[in-house]
């Protein structure tokens, strides 16, 4: 039979055709997804700005109704407790109300004017004369080794995910901000902006973009990017609830002068503004595929920094490594204060999942730091050849960084922490002395009081309880614990048991540590029940406010202490007056002048209204027992091939004081020559000396002249 | 020899109860009533009784009743074999079968001595001495109830409410008329952590010789003049000489001086002194080099840790002994419920059949697919704090532990209860219970006591590896897996893993060579013959 292609023909063409037709509508589709993707931060600034117009009334409305409601109970208060405690709640809602009102009185939130509408008569400050900071001998060059447990998630600097550990080395720590402040001097000088102005009310700062300003592409930073930094967080395109409220609340507006004047406004006038103020800029070029898919779109994509580091193409290898560029031509690279730092051309993150193994890279020269503070890695993993032949050296270097306030949490509704004379007590027989020299060979320091570390905001008249069987005792018999038992533990005359239940994560050392406060708190007649818990069972526990004493500490950060969140009425108690679940007030504290006074340090005009207020704070803390401090390091101890030198100089020793981790101050670099002569040396089997410093020159605060006596024998 | 058992019994009974009513600690015997004291659960307020059975207001009824019915166990082994009568042919045979095994019936006579040691309690291990002469007062802390504090020893100062710390005692007490003999190991297995021990060192031609007798290297301190618990300085040494860091610490042990030194040399000092200078400073201590043995400590006979100290302070050997009283009481509690429940069930499984037998069955299946850790988890995360215990993991582990000798007990039955001496029982009238625990159980025994050594070995690895994972007992236990953790996690200090892992693997391998005697002295091949 003959295949007649004529009859044949135009069926199959139309299965031809049919089969191609999804495709052709699915390209349409395509070009259709390919639209949206664009910045869209023009038509999206009127809708915001209807937002906040909005938002504020309602905020004005609902504090005046507010307002009124408190007027009304205060009137009819009985109690003066209750007076204070009304009287400040007004106070309270009439700062909120002034606070809305100037931001409706500013108007707009994003503003675009031209240059020539800038304020005449502004005082600009240039930060001329801050002195340089860093080495004069660092040079340029050289790969910088370093380890990390797990590859980030994503590399993102916003949207799902991006709040990981490393969203630090790639971001926050490089990126220049509009102003820096000198660890030292605590003088500002300028970095993106070459100059900078407070207006009259204090609450709006002007910055002057540098001209030569580019991001690590090259592409210039113009004073626009300071608005889309902020759009690009709470566009639809992202979930993300914190930078939603926190743009909405900090700030009350956003203002560009032509291409290189920007102005930031605060609701309020703070400590620091030029600080506070500063905005970081996002590259608008970067994100013109910016849509509904950004976060799938965007996930291994590197956001280019104003900083001296960035990604450069097949910087990551998944899972494996991520390498950092230094960028050659950097725009800021004679500044004074940067140009002997960031030195290293390249900073190779390797992922190395086991702590013992990463040593034991670092150990063959694989890796070139290694974080060596527990005592356990300094007296004993680093007895080892490399440190005696002088390949490896180690360094302790005491930095000004607030100290984690680790401790013991009392709640004070639970009985028998109710009584003050108790918690006292409590404070005294705790043998915090025995736990360091058993647990961490008498190498801690002992902590003294809840915010230490914060310089002068830190109360140094506050001294922990030393342990003392005797105080303890008089302590306890004061709140009626007078005879003993057969157990050697204290009791009450109708037999109730001095006993104190304290919960805590049992992992690593802490049980160890438990164990001995135990022992040595049962000499004071104090049964310590341990609370052994599972570590989010122990959190749980505590934001439940079911314990009665808790063990913990709180990541803290510079420059000041922060309290309204620990000890604050509002975090204590509902509105049922049952303690408040989910808030960090873990004592369950309530009193009206410690609300005064958190409220005072958070929202202090100035650092003088807020040191005043924050060292009665500790006073209290301390008088109260609210917080029974542990053990503190006030140093950072690292261990690192010769290579890697470090500032000594006039300008700075060991690395910049104001940070947690000596490489996050990146004036730090790598000596090639050296790095050549050691490695011939380790081949050759010669050795150097052993080198084991102490850099000590910030250890009692930055005194500006050195007071270090040299011993002359 | 059961008789022999019961009279002990009795007279334990009769001991730890006379004991307690003279308010005596009496090594191990005082163990139910202390077990009373500190669970409230175990004890009732009472107002009414007699003083002497009164303990700070509580009438401890566990203690009692647990004596009250170990008496009459005693009792009832006296009666059911009364003196001149002797063990059935049968068991002399098995008896002297399993002496003919050596390695089995030394290793029984090992075990059996070990755990007369264990039972020694305080009177070998512990921090308070046994007998102390203060001013002409004899005294025995070890074993009465009542605590004495430092001022009946004539301490004064701070500590001297505390309870007296004998150790320190024995020290001070030195050159007197006064004097305390302590315990062979003068330390209790938890609860009484050292911080560091100290030995002093030799400087010869300006060169600090380690205690091998040459140029040392490492670090060496001074301590303040009068509190040897303060360190006062601390240098790095180097081939005998100092070298880099060095660091001072004030009376309230806050960091005051660093020094760096070149080849005991002093480049560059920084002090930050109230009383005065450095040479001020340095007269506060003794001016000897010692050298400081941190925790985790090496073994240090004079010092009286003779395995050294593991990281938190425990002196070892009292810890290993702490965690064998810990896993023998484990034993004794544990395999004898096993057993009474899984026999049992076993037994009643195979008798009754149907589906009595497969509901039972189902049931097993549901249990043994649950897992372990998870209930382990949450049960720790359930309990109130005060509860746990030894008490809470042993019923975890008695939960899931009866289920692996019900099928074997099943098979048994199930081929015993077709034998023509269960029918014959059956037909004379005796109850389903006589028939089972009378007749059946008696011959499956072989088949118990060949299980017996797995229980044991079993339980112990399973408390030493709950420990291990941290989902054992509180910390207040000694425990042979946390000492095994804390070994495998310090490496670098030999003396704990080994210590720990040798003791594991001794106690497994006796337990093994009894079992492999037994199960030789059971073997039914010896004396069945089928003709």
């Amino acid at each position: 039979m003959v295949f007649d292609w004529q009859n044949w023909r135009r069926p199959l063409l139309a299965v031809l055709v049919l089969s191609l037709a999804p495709l052709v509508v699915s390209c349409q589709r395509d070009d259709a997804k390919e639209q949206e993707h664009k910045l869209g931060f023009e038509e999206w600034m009127p809708r915001y700005n209807q937002y906040i117009r909005e938002w504020l009334g309602e905020q004005v409305q609902k504090v005046e109704s507010k307002r009124k409601a408190s007027l009304e109970q205060l009137g009819e208060a009985e109690t003066e407790a209750a007076r204070v405690r009304l009287q400040g709640e007004i106070d309270g809602l009439d700062r909120d109300l002034a606070r809305l009102q100037f931001r409706q009185q500013v108007g707009d939130y994003y503003a675009i004017k031209k240059s020539s509408d800038l304020p005449q008569n502004l005082q600009w400050q240039t930060g001329e004369g801050v002195p340089a900071m860093g080495d004069p001998k660092a040079m340029k060059g050289g790969t910088l080794n370093r380890d990390i447990r797990s590859f980030p998630a994503t590399v993102r600097r916003f949207g799902k995910n991006s709040n990981n550990g490393f969203r630090g080395e790639l971001y926050d720590n490089i990126d220049m901000p509009l102003v820096g402040r000198h660890s030292l001097t605590d003088e500002f000088f300028g970095i993106l902006a070459e100059a900078w102005a407070i207006s009259e009310d204090g609450r709006t700062v002007f910055y002057k973009l540098r001209k030569e300003a580019t991001y690590s592409d090259g592409v210039p930073v113009v004073a626009r990017d300071y608005l889309i930094s902020s759009y690009l967080r709470l566009s639809d395109n992202v979930k993300a609830p914190f930078a939603e409220v926190y743009y909405r609340e900090q700030y009350a507006n956003f203002t560009s002068y032509g291409d290189h004047t920007i102005s930031v406004t605060l609701p309020e006038a703070k400590p620091l503004m030029p600080l506070y103020a500063a905005a970081s800029p996002a590259p608008a070029h970067f994100y013109a595929e910016y849509g509904p898919d950004f976060e799938r779109r965007y996930q291994w994509r590197v956001e280019p920094t104003t900083g001296a580091y960035t990604v450069r193409e097949g910087g990551i290898q998944k899972g494996r490594s991520i390498k950092l560029s230094r960028v050659k031509d950097w725009w800021a690279k004679d500044l004074p204060q940067l140009k002997y730092g960031y030195n290293v051309d390249y900073i190779m993150y390797h992922v190395i999942q086991d702590e013992s193994k990463a040593f034991e890279l670092f150990r063959v020269g694989k890796l070139d730091y290694y974080p060596v503070s527990q005592p356990e890695y300094w007296y004993e993993k680093t007895e080892i050849e490399p440190v005696f032949d002088g390949f490896i050296e180690k360094a302790s270097f005491y930095n000004i960084y607030p100290r984690v306030p680790r401790g013991f949490y009392p709640n004070v509704t639970k009985a028998p922490m109710d009584d003050l004379d108790v918690r006292v007590g409590f404070a005294y027989a705790m043998n915090v002395q025995k736990v360091i020299d058993a647990l961490f060979r008498g190498d801690y320091d002992r902590l003294e009081s809840f915010s230490e570390g914060y310089g002068s905001f830190t109360n140094d008249s506050i001294k922990a309880r030393r342990f003392s069987v005797s105080k303890a005792r008089e302590c306890f018999a004061k709140a009626g614990f007078t005879e003993v038992g057969t157990d050697g533990v204290l009791r009450t005359e109708n037999g109730n048991r001095l006993e104190v239940e304290v919960t805590f994560p049992n992992v690593a050392f802490i049980p160890k540590l438990m164990a001995i406060l135990k022992e040595e708190a049962q000499k004071c007649g104090l049964d310590l029940v341990l609370d052994a818990q599972e570590p989010t069972l122990s959190y749980k526990k505590a934001m439940e406010k079911l314990h009665v004493v808790n063990f913990g500490g709180w990541g803290v950060t510079p420059p000041f202490p922060r309290y309204h969140q620990f000890f604050h009425s509002v975090n204590a108690f509902d509105d049922d007056g049952k303690p408040r679940p989910q808030t960090n007030n873990l004592n369950v504290y309530a009193s009206p002048r410690m609300d005064q006074l958190t409220m005072t340090v958070r929202n202090a005009r100035d650092e003088e209204e807020l040191r005043v207020a924050a060292l009665e704070i500790q006073q209290i803390v301390h008088d109260e027992v609210l917080f029974v401090p542990l053990y503190v390091s006030p140093y950072r101890r690292a261990a690192y091939w010769r290579w890697l030198q470090w500032p000594n100089s006039e300008l700075m020793e060991f690395a910049d004081p104001k940070t947690y981790d000596p490489l996050e101050s990146y004036y730090y670099w790598i000596d090639d020559a050296v790095k050549q002569e050691t490695l011939q040396a380790k081949r050759q089997g010669d050795s150097f000396p052993e080198q084991i410093h102490v850099f000590d020159r910030y250890r009692n605060g930055i005194q500006l002249e050195s007071d270090s006596t040299e011993v002359e024998e | 020899m059961f008789r022999k058992l019961g009279i002990a019994a009795l007279a334990a009974s009769v001991l730890a109860c006379l004991g307690e009513l003279m308010a005596l600690q009496l090594p191990s015997l005082r163990w139910p009533f202390n077990t009373a004291r500190e669970m409230p659960m175990l004890s009732t307020p009472s107002t009414s009784l007699p003083e002497c059975l009164v303990v700070d207001g509580e009438f401890l009824w566990f203690g009692w009743l647990f004596y009250l019915i170990l008496a009459g166990l005693g009792v009832f082994l006296v009666k059911r074999y009364p003196a001149g009568v002797n063990l059935p042919p049968l068991s002399v045979r098995r008896w002297q079968r399993f002496k003919s095994v050596r390695r089995g019936y030394w290793s029984l006579i090992i075990l059996l001595g070990i755990m007369l040691l264990a039972g020694l309690d305080q009177a070998i291990v512990g921090k308070r001495p046994i007998v102390i002469q203060y001013e002409g007062d004899w005294r025995f802390p070890a074993f009465e109830r009542q605590l004495y504090t430092g001022s009946d020893f004539g301490v004064l100062g701070d500590r001297a409410e505390a309870e007296a710390d004998y150790r320190a005692l024995a020290e001070s007490f030195e050159g007197t008329d006064n004097w305390l003999w302590m315990p062979l190991i003068p330390f209790d297995s938890t609860g009484d952590t050292v911080t560091h021990n100290m030995a002093d060192m030799e400087e010869r031609d300006g060169v600090l010789l380690g205690t091998n007798g040459r140029p040392y290297n490492g670090l060496a301190s001074f301590v303040y003049d009068g509190d040897p618990s303060r360190e006062h300085m601390r240098f790095r040494y180097r081939d005998g000489l100092k070298q880099g860091e060095a660091e001072g610490r004030n009376a309230e042990g806050k960091r005051c001086f660093s020094g760096d030194f070149v080849d005991g040399e002093l480049v560059r000092s920084e002090l930050d002194f109230e009383g005065g200078d450095l040479e001020q400073f340095m007269v506060l201590s003794d001016q000897v080099y010692r050298k400081i043995y941190y925790n985790p400590a090496p073994p240090l006979p004079a010092a009286r840790h003779y395995l050294g100290t593991n990281s938190s302070g425990n002196d070892i050997l009292a810890y290993l002994y702490g965690g064998l009283q810990v896993n023998i009481k484990a034993v004794l509690i544990y395999v004898p419920i096993v057993y009474v429940i899984g026999v049992t069930v076993g037994l009643l499984m195979g008798l009754y059949g149907g589906s009595f037998d497969l509901l039972v069955q189902r049931l097993i299946e549901v249990f043994s697919n649950i897992p372990f850790l998870f209930v382990v988890i949450i049960f720790s995360s359930m309990v109130p704090v005060k509860m746990k215990g030894l008490g809470i993991i042993l019923f975890i582990l008695v939960l899931f532990g009866w289920m692996g000798m019900t099928s074997l007990m099943r098979t048994a039955a199930l081929k015993e209860k077709a034998r023509d001496y269960v029918a014959a029982a059956r037909v004379s009238g005796a109850t389903t219970w006589r028939v089972v625990f009378v007749h059946i159980l008696p011959n499956t025994v072989s088949i118990l006591v060949t299980l017996i050594p797995f229980s044991v070995s079993g339980i112990v690895l399973s408390l030493t590896s709950l420990d291990y994972l941290g989902f054992g007992l509180p910390e207040s236990y000694a425990t042979w897996g946390r000492l095994l953790n804390d070994g495998l996690t310090k490496l670098s200090s030999p003396w704990i893993v080994s210590s720990a892992f040798v003791t594991l693997v001794l106690t497994l391998v006796l337990v093994t060579f009894i079992g492999e005697a037994v199960r030789e002295a059971y073997d039914p091949k010896k004396f069945t013959l089928y003709k």
